[in-house]
């Protein structure tokens, strides 16, 4: 009574499933770009090197009409270098690195690591004078230096990665807002 | 109810082995795959010509192993493996700057001396190629020059 529908099943499902898989891979080349945002505040005072911090992504990652790193989508980065302030007027520094981001169970290894370079920074105002955009995210000041949460950065992707597609062809907008992530309403993310 | 089951344990037995192979596919490889590979990057030293501790120079050393002398207006270009880097300098206190390499990308940094009871205290501080342009055609290259020799180790 159940072999047939059994013997079925057997027979359909590898087919269908690896034919899915095999679709759903995306290349993704080395050094995509992908906006991230610091999740934690950061001081040059309290911080010391190793110390690891939460990034999120902060925009939709496509290659092609692929979304292939849903904004929201968990990283970590690091603080390579934090030093304080001084006496004979040592200015505070500060260089991060985002390390990587989890797209599922997927892990993306990034580098390159610059800060203040994406769209609306809220950090642009206080740190304005003291953040100077180079290979790296690093921070010079006279003072104590303070990276408030919701920073924003860019990096890229450290490597060629094969990543599931996670809407297979949606039209990309045309130009995201960090605002409009903030919904959380976005049906493709990942967790 | 009893066919559900059994129809929903094998599909799972079934989708596994694809789910694994696709996690392979994309794990990333470990952070220390570039350096293996022999891939390098740029530091570039550099120190303002500055009346005060023009007197004085020092070298930029890691792992006791000299990379640079910068006097008062002088710079050095230094080709190093891609990873971690502890580059520090000494004169009357001791500074060091922890820095990443990524392949291919140039880092500079500006060297410079504050005030001090006898030599001053050196520092290094991760600066940018806008801040070195504006103040290269006064350094002099020092790449390479007034460097002593790794000491062997016995």
């Amino acid at each position: 009574m159940l072999a047939r529908p059994i013997a079925l099943l057997i027979a359909i499902l590898p087919a269908f499933a690896c034919a899915q898989e095999a679709t759903a891979l995306v290349t993704v080349p080395a050094l995509t770009p992908v906006a991230v945002r610091l999740e934690e505040l950061i001081s040059s005072n309290k911080n010391r090197p190793g110390d690891r911090f939460r990034i999120t992504v902060a925009e939709d990652v496509r290659v092609g009409d692929a979304l292939v790193i849903p904004a929201g989508s968990p990283g970590e980065g690091e603080v390579i270098h934090a030093a304080k302030s001084g006496a004979g007027g040592k200015a505070g520094e500060l260089i991060l690195a985002a390390r990587y981001v989890r797209v599922g169970d997927f892990e993306v290894r990034l580098r390159s690591f610059a800060l203040g370079v994406v769209g609306k920074d809220q950090a642009a105002n206080s740190l304005a004078a003291s953040m100077i955009i180079g290979p790296f995210a690093m921070f010079v000041k006279g003072g104590v230096i303070t990276v408030p949460p919701a920073t924003l950065g860019k990096a890229k992707t450290a490597l060629e990665f094969n990543l599931p597609a996670i809407v297979p062809s949606t039209p990309a907008p045309a130009e995201q807002s960090v605002e409009s992530i903030k919904g959380e309403d976005d049906v493709s993310k990942v967790d | 109810m009893y066919r559900k089951l059994i129809n929903a344990g094998i599909a799972a037995l079934v989708l596994t082995p694809c789910v694994t192979l696709s996690n392979d596919n994309a794990t990333s490889p470990a952070p220390a795959a570039d350096a293996a590979t022999g891939a390098t990057g740029t530091v570039v030293f550099f120190r303002e010509k500055k009346m005060m501790g023009a007197a004085i120079s020092y070298k930029v050393r890691e792992n006791g192993v000299e990379l640079c002398k910068l006097g008062s207006g002088s710079f050095c270009t230094v080709q190093v493996p891609v990873g971690k880097h502890a580059y520090v300098t000494k004169t009357e206190a001791t500074d060091v700057l922890n820095m990443e390499v990524d392949p291919g990308e140039t880092y500079y940094v500006q060297a410079s001396i504050s005030m001090g009871v006898v030599a001053g205290h050196s520092n290094l501080a991760p600066s940018t190629r806008e801040v070195f342009d504006g103040m290269k055609a006064k350094l002099k290259d020092n790449t390479g020059k007034d460097l002593d020799p790794p000491k062997d180790k016995k």
